[in-house]
Parts: C-alpha cells; structure tokens; sequence
C-alpha cells in the first residue's frame, strides 16, 4: 500500500508477466512512454494508449494534461463498488413524511385539550356532519355498535385502567395517543348526532336515539373514567420520568452494613472475651485482701501472725488440733492482743481463694501470701485433688491458699523453706519419667 | 512480441499495482495514483432532483514539470 513504483520496478513487474528480460521491457516502457509524449505534443493534443487510456491536453498554455482511463481498467480498479448505482432520492417526499410525522403528536395534543374542554370537539364534529350529511345513517349504526363496546367497556373499566397501566409503563406515550385517537373521538362522535337523529325520527329510530341518550350518559361516565386514568396514567409517567435517587441506597446499604459490622463486633468480643470477667474476680479478691491489711494497720500485726503461727506450731504439733482452738486460747495468755488476734481469727475463717492465670501462678501466689515462692508446695497440697502437674496448672483453675499457720509457713525462718524445698521432690515425681 | 501484446501486459500490471492502491512514478511523464471518492449526493440543478451518487475510484495522473514544460514549449512552437 501506498508504494510508489518506479519505472525500474514497473519493467520487472512486465518482464515476469510477458517473459522477457528486465532490459528488453524496460527500453519497450521508454519507447512507448516517448511515443506517447510526441502524439501529445502534435497539434491533436491526444494520445490514445491501448488497454490503458488516453491521455489529452486540456490546456495548453499552463501544461495542464488529463488522463481518461481505459473501460477495462477502470472497471477492474471499481470492481468493490460494482453493486453500487446512482440513485434518485425522492427527498421531497420524506419531508413530507417528516412533517405529517411531526404533525400527528401536536393533533393529539389537541385532543387531549380538548377531552379537558368538551366544546371545540363538538363544533368540529359539528361541521363533520354538514358536511356529510349522507353518512348519517350509517353514522348512527356505528354509533349503535360504538355505544355497545363503550357498555362493555364500563362494566370492565378497572380491567381495562389495569392494562393501561401495565402497557403504558414501558412505553406510555404512544398508547396513550392511540387511546385519545381510538376512544375519545368516537365517544365525542356519539353525543353530537343526537339533535340530527331526533330531527330524523321514526318509530325504530326513537328507540335507537333513547339508547343513544343513554349511553350518551354512560359515555360520558366513560369519558370521565378515562379521563381519570388519563390522569393516572399521567401521574405514573411522572413517577417514572422523576429519576430515583439511586445515589442513596448504595449510601444507606453501605452505612447499614458498618453499623450491623460493628454490632457484630461487639458481640463477639463480649462472648469470646472471658478473661475480663476472671480479671474482675481477682480485683474483687485483692480488694477483700487489701481491706484486711488496712485494718490491721503496720508490720505489728504482720508479727503478731507471725507470733501466733509459732505459737500454733509450738502449742500445735503437740495438740495437732485445729488453728482456730490454738488462736481462741491465745486471747487468755496475751491480753494486749486481743484486736489483733480477732482480726486474724477473721482472716483465718475467710477462705482465701485466687484464681491461676498466666501471669498470676503458684509461686506467684506463696510470694504474694507467705513471702517466699517455695511455699507455693503449700497451696499444691492443699489444692492436690484439683490440680496435676504443678507445671502445667490450667489458668482459670481456682485455687483455696490455706492459713500460714496450717503448714507453720514463715518466710523468715530458714528451716520451714529447707521443709517447703523437700517437698518439691515427692510432688514432681509421679510427673518425671 | 507485437505492440497490442505488449500493451494489454502493461495495461494488467497497471491495473495490479493501481489495485493494490500503490502509485505508478514514470520519470519524466508524471505520476499514476488511484483516489477514492466518497458517496455524496448530487442535485440535478435542471429537474431539481437529489441523486445519491455511490463511491468511486478513479485515477488521478498528475503530469512531470518536464512534460508540462514540453506541452508549453509546443503552443509557443505553434
């Protein structure tokens, strides 16, 4: 495409086409390109190339020449638009058309104006029926058959409004021009030749016109039905033509959606969130504790615990009774005592308890209780029916921690850890394997 | 080779290259080239009526300076 072939390449195209050699075609070229300059050049001013053309001058003075190509050639080259002839366009006709097109919504809209305003359609009608006086008989036969479809057509005038309104969703306009076209204009047409058909009068006509009196008065309740559903119609085009704010229910679906999320989301962590409530039990203890040693107040009553655990393991290992005797004894002995030693009594009968966590485990608990994290063999054996392996307490796992005084725990004394410190052996055992 | 034989041959590779829509340049004689004409629609300005002419392709030949100046040369000779 779009290649200029020079007249080197010409030569070759010829010489493989006729058999002949690139030279021997490309002096033939010259020859006839020079002959066909010197027939132009002669007074004719034409020269006539065989299955080519024909070359012409058509002004001299400015060198201006024209080729006319031969048939065969222009034909091969036109060969894509062989099918094509001229036509004649019959434009007049089509704005013809195009007016008489434009011309039939604006007659409807005057119809409808009319069906709004009953008198214009009467005077036309009017005039229709002087000037065809002839078809007044056969007017009032289609008048007769007209007003019979118009009866029909009231006893089902909520079928008929339903399918104006099913059909005129998709394309409402058009219907409703063939319904004002089709209907009204009979309709119209039914209540003028009244007076004619009176003035007309014969015994079969007068029952004709009666009934034509009637159903004038049904056409008219006709007309006002259609009216009506006119109206409706209308209105429903109007709620169609109004575009809906589709904007927003992408808007209200997206915000419902962050909002149930959220709601989601809360439920699920107050479900699958019960360490909270664990936490909440711990402070609860801690308080109970913390209101103890408020109320007993310095590091004395810290000693006089201490006293009464030696006491209870002095006067207990020979009674090996209950703390509880030991410390009501003790009142008689040590009268200067006595607030204290009731306040252990109520610490003693409170049974502390403190649940295993992660951060909160056995020698956490002997630290925080006793002191010392040895002691935490203490709260195992108290505990030894709920718990396994020391090591692998389970959190959550609730936890009595007995009175200091039980096992004579004293953080202080050498000798009660050393005891603490053998103990560990015979409770890891039955787990060492 | 007779001259009628030799024509028609380069009548048909005139016709080949024009079909292909390449350009034909003989020096010193002008340049052979195939144009397109789009359908348009004509009026007959006698009888006033419109007529949808199809497209066509004719062949444009525009001449060399050397044969123009050879064409005038000739009306000055005249």
């Amino acid at each position: 495409m779009n290649n200029i072939i020079t007249l080197d390449s010409l030569a070759a195209l010829l010489a493989e086409k006729v058999r002949i050699s690139h030279d021997e075609a490309y002096i033939q070229i010259q020859n006839s390109l020079n002959e066909i300059v010197k027939e132009l050049l002669n007074d004719s001013g034409c020269a006539i190339v065989p299955h080519f053309g024909k070359f012409y001058i058509t002004n001299r003075a400015t060198g201006e020449i024209a080729f006319e190509p031969a048939e065969n050639l222009s034909e091969s080259i036109n060969e894509p638009f062989a099918f094509f002839e001229p036509v004649e366009l019959f434009v007049d006709e089509i704005d013809k058309n195009e007016d008489s097109i434009s011309e039939i919504p604006l007659s409807v809209k005057e119809d409808e104006q009319t069906t709004e305003i009953n008198n214009p359609i009467e005077e036309d009608i009017d005039i229709n029926a002087v000037d065809n006086p002839a078809k007044q008989d056969s007017l009032d036969e289609a008048v007769a058959e007209v007003a019979e479809a118009l009866i029909e057509m009231t006893n089902k005038p909520e079928s008929n409004t339903e399918t104006e309104q099913t059909t005129s969703n998709p394309v409402p306009i058009h219907y409703r021009y063939t319904l004002t076209e089709d209907e009204i204009k009979p309709a119209t047409e039914i209540i003028k030749p009244e007076p004619d058909s009176l003035e007309h009068s014969t015994a079969g006509n007068a029952t004709e016109t009666t009934s034509a009196i009637s159903d004038s008065v049904v056409t008219k309740e006709v007309e006002s039905t259609e009216t009506t559903s006119d109206n409706a119609t209308e209105e429903q085009t109007v709620d169609y033509s109004e575009p809906q704010p589709e904007g927003m229910r992408p808007l209200i679906a997206y915000i419902l959606g962050i909002l149930t999320g959220m709601l989601l989301t809360c439920v699920a962590v107050y479900f699958l969130y019960p360490p909270l409530n664990f936490t909440d039990d711990e402070e609860l203890i801690w308080e109970e504790i913390d209101d103890n040693s408020t109320n007993e107040t310095s590091t004395s009553t810290e000693s006089a615990l201490e006293s009464t655990g030696t006491q209870q393991t002095s006067t207990g290992n020979d009674d090996t009774s209950h703390a509880n005797a030991t410390t009501i004894s003790s009142p008689q002995t040590s009268t200067p005592n006595t607030t204290n030693s009731t306040s252990t009594l109520v610490t003693v009968n409170k049974v502390i308890t403190d649940t295993v966590s992660r951060t909160n485990y056995l020698a956490i608990m002997a630290r925080k209780y006793y002191g010392n994290t040895e002691f935490w063999v203490y709260i195992y054996k108290e505990n030894e029916a709920k718990l396994g392996n020391p090591d692998r307490v389970p959190a959550g796992t609730v936890v009595v921690i007995p009175p200091a005084s039980k096992y004579g725990i004293d953080a202080n004394d050498p000798e009660s850890i050393k005891r603490a410190k053998k103990l560990n052996g015979p409770i890891y055992a039955p787990y060492k394997k | 080779m007779d001259s009628n034989n030799f024509y028609k041959a380069l009548g048909e590779v005139i016709t080949d290259i024009l079909n292909r829509g390449d350009q034909i340049a003989l020096p010193a004689f002008g340049t052979f080239k195939a144009v397109k004409t789009n359908e348009r629609v004509e009026t007959d300005k006698e009888t006033g009526k419109k007529i949808l002419v199809p497209p066509s392709i004719a062949i444009e030949f525009t001449p060399a300076l050397k044969l123009v100046k050879q064409v005038k040369n000739s009306q000055k000779a005249l």
